[in-house]
């Protein structure tokens, strides 16, 4: 992928990029952003949702942006995807903050390689979409997480639990850039700088003891006994924290620290 | 050579414009409304297609006109889904007893690998839910994810066929927005009044 960018566009590319400009379609000229292969492996989830008790998943093989979409790409996108600019805010796809802080002529007021925030899971879902991706699955994307900095599941590993906490309770910082969090697989910022939406965020909820009754969350319901979080990973605060943070959300909200990264399957 | 390959291009662009045009023209002889023209807030802008148990396949926006009232569920659920399949009819016969303009009623399965149209319509035939205003609609796993998330719903594939779920009730106005929304297992008599005093002034715009 990286050789064809670097080929100059020759005398036939010219002449198809005027057709097409003059046809009113764009060519793309975006070159699709780096991937990292992810292996299979197994794992508890916190919450396991399933009836089978106490059973790890497995994840199957899969491929992972190596950053997070950053500002300047997904400003390329609407280029392509016109409908997608600041005029979908307040819409059933996008609340009244999406993309906010960008101008109507497409200025972000970020730094071109800063992860894209205030997006909607709709609007994430259509950028990869657009890209012949996805959005991870939560499952995929905790089993990612799990990796430290040297090994595929650090959360035994002294301090790791620790340093990611410490970075949920700093406020967020803005204008950060991507790339600084490298972990064992050579996926960038999974923690460190933003959340990130999930396909399936809308299939996790917070229930069971902690917010019982009278919670408008366990009356809408049913089946709910079998979402409590799994014995084993109790201790992982920090994933509890991101499971309580997906469940709270709509696929409409946009947040400020909140982004995104796509994957493939393999 | 390449002034010829300009003017060729250009001619071709000025063609397809023109067929463009005439094309958005002959569209709007007919009262079907795409996806597009619909306001941002409304359900009708998905373009997914769902097939009803008549077999045809048809956008949401088929239903604009007349307020409908979206519940999700699947057919082999035996807790939750009867109860708010109950509420429902609870609500249409409310309704007619006030004479209050009566939605129409889809009910969306949220569980299309198992949902087959033939069992959706089985479910309806079983349950004497077969008035032409009542609609069951099926569609691909990813569309039903993306009406589930506009509607609020959460849902989970738990395993042996069951689903944990949401429970929602939502009245879309005539032009497939979301005018009301009934969350939970739970159907009190001023919870019907809301639906109630919903669709009037729905009624009265009309």
């Amino acid at each position: 992928m990286r050789e064809l960018s670097e080929k100059k566009l020759s005398r036939g590319g010219w002449l198809g990029f005027l057709l097409a400009a003059l046809l009113g379609v764009s060519p793309n000229p975006v070159q699709p952003s780096p991937m990292v292969k992810i292996p299979s492996g197994t794992f508890t989830p916190l919450f396991k949702g399933t009836r089978s008790d106490g059973a790890a998943i497995t994840v199957k093989g899969f491929s992972l942006d190596q950053y997070p979409v950053t500002v300047s790409e997904y400003r390329e996108f609407i280029r392509i995807h016109p409908q997608w600019g600041v005029s979908r805010r307040g819409s059933i796809f996008a609340d009244a903050g999406y993309l906010s802080g960008w101008s109507d002529n497409l200025q972000p007021g970020a730094p071109e390689r800063s992860p894209v925030t205030n997006v909607s899971w709709f609007a994430a879902k259509a950028y990869c979409a657009a890209q012949g991706r996805r959005l991870p699955t939560a499952a995929e994307w905790e089993f990612a997480a799990l990796a430290s900095e040297t090994q595929p599941d650090g959360r035994s590993e002294e301090g790791y639990a620790a340093r990611i906490l410490a970075w949920y309770s700093k406020p967020t910082m803005s204008g950060a850039t991507v790339g600084s969090h490298r972990n064992y697989y050579g996926v960038y910022d999974l923690h460190g700088l933003i959340w990130e939406w999930v396909s399936d965020f809308n299939t996790e909820v917070m229930t069971g003891e902690s917010r019982s009754d009278g919670d408008i969350e366990s009356d809408m319901f049913c089946g709910a006994g079998a979402l409590q979080a799994s014995e084993k990973s109790r201790s992982d605060y920090a994933a509890f924290m991101r499971y309580a943070f997906r469940g709270s959300l709509q696929g409409s909200y946009t947040v400020k620290n909140l982004g995104f990264r796509c994957a493939q399957s393999q | 050579m390449n002034r010829l390959l300009m003017l060729i291009v250009i001619t071709i662009a000025f063609a397809s414009s023109a067929l463009a045009q005439s094309e958005h023209k002959s569209h709007h002889h007919h009262t079907e409304l795409s996806p597009a023209d619909f306001s941002k807030d409304s359900l009708y802008q998905l373009e997914s297609l769902w097939s009803l148990s008549s077999g045809s396949s048809v956008t949401l926006s088929s239903f604009r006109g007349k307020p409908q009232i979206v519940t999700m569920f699947y057919s082999t659920c035996t807790s939750a889904c009867p109860v708010l399949v109950n509420h429902v009819q609870q609500i249409e016969r409310e309704l007619q007893k006030r004479g209050v303009q009566v939605p129409g009623f889809i009910f969306v399965t949220f569980d299309p690998e198992r949902d087959s149209r033939e069992m959706l319509d089985a479910y309806a035939a079983k349950r004497e839910l077969r008035s032409p205003n009542w609609n069951f609609l099926r569609a691909s796993s990813p569309d039903t994810q993306e009406l589930a998330v506009i509607l609020g719903m959460k849902y989970k594939d738990v395993g042996d066929g069951v689903f944990a779920h949401s429970n929602i009730i939502t009245l879309l106005d005539s032009d497939g927005r979301i005018a009301h929304r009934h969350i939970g297992l739970d159907l009190k008599e001023d919870d019907i009044e809301k639906f109630v005093t919903a669709l009037a002034p729905i009624e009265k715009k009309k």
